[in-house]
Formats: structure tokens, C-alpha cells, sequence
């Protein structure tokens, strides 16, 4: 029979590695259940290859309605976490049939890494472009 | 080779570990091979002889398990120095085949070694070393893990070149479920470090309280001894599930910390 110190040892690691993998699933499945504007699209990235840094991204809107720009996040592909984050303030309006420069100011791993990029809007949807740095 | 500090030290412990482990296992051979024929003298020159091999296994094993943590640390050190590797998965690519075996084997050292380590600490302990046999015996059954593992060190580091390796982008895409290991624990995710030393620390302590508890019960001259070696183990096993337990805490909020996907 196992000591019941033990046992609560091992319930304790049994319990948290299946709290880490509920965790993750949960980040996983909230980035695919994000709904992507159709017509919205990342059309340049702005980055500054001495400091590593995603200054920022243009998008372009082919939408019949302006769009409220909320925040912005970065997800690292090969590690499926959010690295960088930010909220515009004020709140950037993105025109029908326009283009708006989104300043994001990431930093980016100097070994390289893959990246998605995520703008977030006011209506709750995002426009998804991916990065491939270097 | 790349001639960097840690990769020396790391040549230098594999290469001493070799030598180490091949001497010890001809002493250990010969006090098993003595033991059963013994008469009084014999049996306390063997004990002397023992002691040796004891203190001798401690330094090759407590070197191991150095190795076995500053491995990890080398090869974060060498992703710079290595074309196409932004973590360890490239440097492994580039040590192939043995970084891969080498990375496998060094999960379980500390485990299997420690079992030997906490059995020794109890058999001097008791008067007259009654495991000295039983010890003997498991130091020949480790040195052939030990052997690989010291092998597998200097190969792997005498091996590797600068290279230019295709590293885990190749594998990780965004079509595949599961994160690149070494980029999710060692650079984005570093608190869950802390989480799983922790843990594998308490999984460690446990089963070597468990392979006490057996030898307890077959040699009632360390039942006294081990009885005690155990509790200070599981309460041990406890202390560091604990830390591991609060250490995930931090750790989670740094996977979904800044994710929320709400606008």
C-alpha cells in the first residue's frame, strides 16, 4: 500500500499536469474560435531588423463599413503563446476601402521564429496576418 | 568540436565519467565476486574496499548530475553559435544522433542514480554495511546507463559543428496541435521550468522512498534507519510538490496572461 503523503504527492501532479493541459487547449481553441474579418487583410509589415522589432502593420480594408481597431497581439507559432500585446489608445478607425498604419512596437526573437499576428476589433471579430522572421 | 567553456567542462565531466565508471565497476565486480566466499578478515578488508567504491560512485554520480543540469544550460549557450538554430531543437539537430539520445536519457539519470545514493546514505548509517552487497550489485546494473551517458556527453560535444540546421519551425507549424518543447519551457514559458524540476524532484523522492521502503523490508537491520530516511523523504516529495503546485501558478498566467481574445 502507498503512504498517504505519497499518494497526495502524486494526486497533487496528476491534478496540476491536468490543469496545464486544460489551460493550454483553452489558449489553443479561444485563437481558432476567433472569428477573421473577410475583408480586412495585413498588406505590409514594418519592421526594424537592427533591434528585431515589428514596429508595426498597414492594413487594408476592402469593407463597405469602417471598423474599430481595439488591441493587438502577437502569438508565437512553434511555442501557441501570446509574446506581445497592446491596446490602442485612443481606439484606431479603419475606413471603408482604406489603408491605416497599425504601430504595434513587438519585439522578435533574434534566432527567428514564426509568428500570427492578430488585430483585434471593437465588434469582437480579428484580422489574422503570419509572419515569418527573419 | 565548438570550443566554448561550457562544452569543455562538459568533455572534461564525460571523459572522467568514462574512466571513473570503468574502474568503479571492476572494484564493484570484485567485492560482489569475493563477498559469498568471504571469511572474517576478507569480509572487513572488503568493507575497507567497499567504502572506497562508495566514495568513489558519489563522486561519479554527483559529477553525473552536475553534467545532467549544466547539459541543458550548454546547449542554450551554443543556439547562438549554430546557423538556423533558435533553440535547442537545432542544436540537437546538429549533435544528431546522439543530442537526441543523449537528451532522452538525461530526463531519467538523476532518478536512477539517486536510488543508489539514497541506499548508500542508509547503509552507512547501519553498523556492519548490510546493503553492501545489495549496492554493489545496483552500481553494476547503473554502470552500463552511466557508461552511455558519459559516452553519449563527449560524443555529442566533440561532434557538434556550426552547421546550418533547419531547427523546429520546420516541425512546430501552426497546423500542429503541440508546442516545440525547448521553445515553450525555456523562452516563453520559463516559470514552468520551476514547475517541472519541482515535480520531477518529488516523482524522484518518492520512488527512491519507495525502493527504501522495499529494502526495509528485506533487511530488517536498516528497518529503523530507513523508516526515518523515508519520512524525511515523502515530507521532502511534499515540500517540493508544493513549490512545483504554487510555481504553476505564475506559470499559467504566462501562457494565457496576455491572450485574451476578447475586444
Amino acid at each position: 500500500m502507498i503512504p498517504k503523503k505519497t499518494m497526495l504527492v502524486l494526486v497533487l501532479i496528476v491534478s496540476v499536469v491536468i490543469v496545464s493541459v486544460l489551460a493550454f487547449n483553452y489558449l489553443r481553441s479561444q485563437q481558432t474560435s476567433l472569428t477573421l474579418e473577410e475583408s480586412i487583410a495585413i498588406t505590409h509589415y514594418n519592421l526594424n531588423r537592427k533591434t528585431n522589432t515589428l514596429l508595426g502593420v498597414n492594413l487594408t480594408s476592402e469593407a463597405v463599413s469602417s471598423i474599430v481597431l481595439t488591441s493587438g497581439k502577437m502569438v508565437k507559432v512553434q511555442s501557441g503563446i501570446a509574446v506581445a500585446s497592446n491596446t490602442f489608445t485612443p481606439s484606431l478607425t479603419l475606413a471603408p476601402n482604406s489603408t491605416i498604419y497599425v504601430p504595434l512596437g513587438y519585439s522578435l526573437d533574434p534566432e527567428g521564429a514564426d509568428y500570427t499576428i492578430y488585430i483585434l476589433t471593437s465588434k469582437g471579430t480579428g484580422i489574422k496576418g503570419t509572419l515569418a522572421y527573419p | 568540436m565548438i570550443w566554448t567553456a561550457l562544452t569543455t567542462i562538459m568533455v572534461i565531466l564525460g571523459l572522467f565519467g568514462l574512466t571513473e565508471t570503468v574502474y568503479a565497476s571492476m572494484k564493484s565486480f570484485g567485492i560482489i565476486r569475493r563477498i559469498s566466499t568471504a571469511g572474517l578478515e576478507e569480509r572487513y578488508n572488503l568493507e575497507k574496499s567497499y567504502y572506497l567504491l562508495s566514495t568513489i560512485v558519489w563522486v561519479i554520480l554527483l559529477s553525473r548530475i552536475v553534467a545532467s543540469g549544466v547539459f541543458w544550460i550548454t546547449n542554450e549557450s551554443l543556439i547562438p553559435l549554430i546557423p538556423g538554430a533558435m533553440c535547442q531543437f537545432g542544436v540537437n539537430q546538429a549533435g544528431a544522433p546522439y543530442s537526441w539520445i543523449d537528451d532522452g536519457v538525461k530526463l531519467f539519470v538523476v532518478f536512477a542514480y539517486g536510488v543508489w545514493l539514497s541506499l548508500d546514505l542508509i547503509n552507512r548509517r547501519v553498523k556492519g554495511g548490510p546493503l553492501m552487497l545489495t549496492l554493489s550489485k545496483i552500481f553494476l546494473i547503473l554502470a552500463p546507463l552511466l557508461f552511455l551517458e558519459a559516452f553519449l556527453d563527449v560524443a555529442f560535444y566533440v561532434t557538434v559543428s556550426p552547421v546550418v540546421v533547419p531547427c523546429c519551425r520546420t516541425v512546430f507549424t501552426a497546423s500542429n496541435p503541440l508546442p516545440c518543447p525547448y521553445c515553450f519551457v525555456f523562452h516563453d514559458a520559463p516559470m514552468f521550468l520551476v514547475v517541472i524540476v519541482s515535480y520531477g524532484l518529488a516523482i524522484c523522492l518518492v520512488f527512491w522512498s519507495l525502493f527504501i521502503r522495499h529494502y526495509s523490508f528485506k533487511f530488517k537491520e536498516i528497518a529503523d534507519v530507513g523508516m526515518n530516511a523515508i519520512r524525511k523523504l515523502t515530507l521532502m516529495a511534499l515540500g517540493f510538490s508544493v513549490l512545483g503546485t504554487i510555481a504553476v501558478i505564475p506559470a499559467l498566467f504566462q501562457v494565457l496572461g496576455t491572450t485574451g481574445f476578447a475586444p
